[in-house]
């Protein structure tokens, strides 16, 4: 490759950290060309998607096992997105619905710690309420993203605090906005699941299936 | 033994929750930690509201004493015995 050229190899990675380590490529810049190594169709379509979506020509040139080189031309798109970009399927295509077409794909997020607007007691036990039914046997998200003052249903005195446990036991991975612990000062209160930020957060949201509540 | 409380509204539904927590707090008869809690309840137990007091270690309640669980003239409507880890419910009170 050329000096202007940078390659980051992402094989083996799970979804979304493609998507991400992209993303991240991107941010930082440096390159005309940037060349992301996978090893599925799920990645390839992702980031694909991803780069189009960001204004960049998206070339995928496929090898041998399932693996392909996607070739972004940093900011060189013609204003005509890829078939992976525009078709109709395209968001239920992505990574982990793609892995399982259901609800063990989904990603959760939460921007409060009630639900809707109104009561706030009544919002409270609302958002209690869901989070205990996703905790029981059954179908579960692949992750749970809090944000704002969602961030408080992870903290030690929260009331969720034995569903979102019990969730993290089976697998659910719980994320907690640094950013929002640090505007509540609660940082050293995080009870369950690991802190993350806009980074990871915005890659996590547009790489997959997201329930907003 | 799990005991789950109905009532007739979400209002009674949440101030029976208040009166609860406070008295299994300071009552001999729950084990350390029981801390009653509303729940949303399957379709098969009727209810009004969706949500039931759920009392966890409740075996040693008789109905007076589960009433006197409930402060402040709040009846439940029904009572549910819950078996086992799904959604199974037996009515008994």
């Amino acid at each position: 490759m050329s000096g202007s050229a940078k390659q980051i190899d992402a094989r083996g990675q799970p979804c979304p950290q493609p998507v991400i380590m992209t993303k991240k490529a991107l941010d930082e810049g440096g390159f005309e060309t940037l060349e992301v190594l996978v090893d599925g169709p799920t990645a390839k379509e992702n980031v694909s998607r991803f780069a189009t979506h960001a204004g960049h020509e998206v070339e995928a040139i496929d090898g041998e096992g399932g693996a392909s080189t996607i070739r972004i031309q940093v900011g060189k798109a013609t204003g005509t997105p890829s078939a992976a970009a525009t078709s109709p399927n395209a968001s239920s295509r992505a990574c982990a619905t793609a892995a399982s077409g259901d609800a063990s794909a989904t990603t959760v997020f939460i921007s409060s710690d009630k639900i809707g607007s109104g009561d706030d007691e009544l919002g409270s036990l609302l958002m209690r309420g869901f989070l205990r039914t996703l905790a029981e046997p059954g179908e579960r998200p692949a992750r749970i993203i809090f944000m704002n003052s969602g961030v408080k249903l992870a903290l030690d005195d929260s009331t969720a605090l034995a569903s979102l446990r019990a969730l993290a036991d089976v697998g659910v991975e719980i994320l907690a906005c640094g950013t929002c612990l640090d505007f509540y000062k609660v940082k050293d209160r995080l009870a369950v699941g690991r802190v993350s930020n806009m980074l990871e957060i915005s890659g996590l949201l547009l790489a997959g299936k997201t329930l907003s509540i | 033994m799990a005991v789950i409380l109905i009532f007739e509204t979400i209002h009674h539904a949440l101030a029976a929750e208040k009166s609860a927590v406070l008295v299994a707090a300071t009552s001999a008869e729950f084990a350390a930690g029981t801390v009653p809690e509303l729940i949303p309840l399957p379709a098969s137990v009727k209810s009004d509201c969706g949500f039931g007091l759920l009392v966890e270690g409740a075996e040693a309640l008789d109905d007076d004493r589960m009433k006197a669980l409930i402060q402040g003239g709040l009846a439940y409507t029904a009572a549910y015995r819950k078996i086992g880890e799904e959604h199974n419910y037996e009515r008994i009170g």
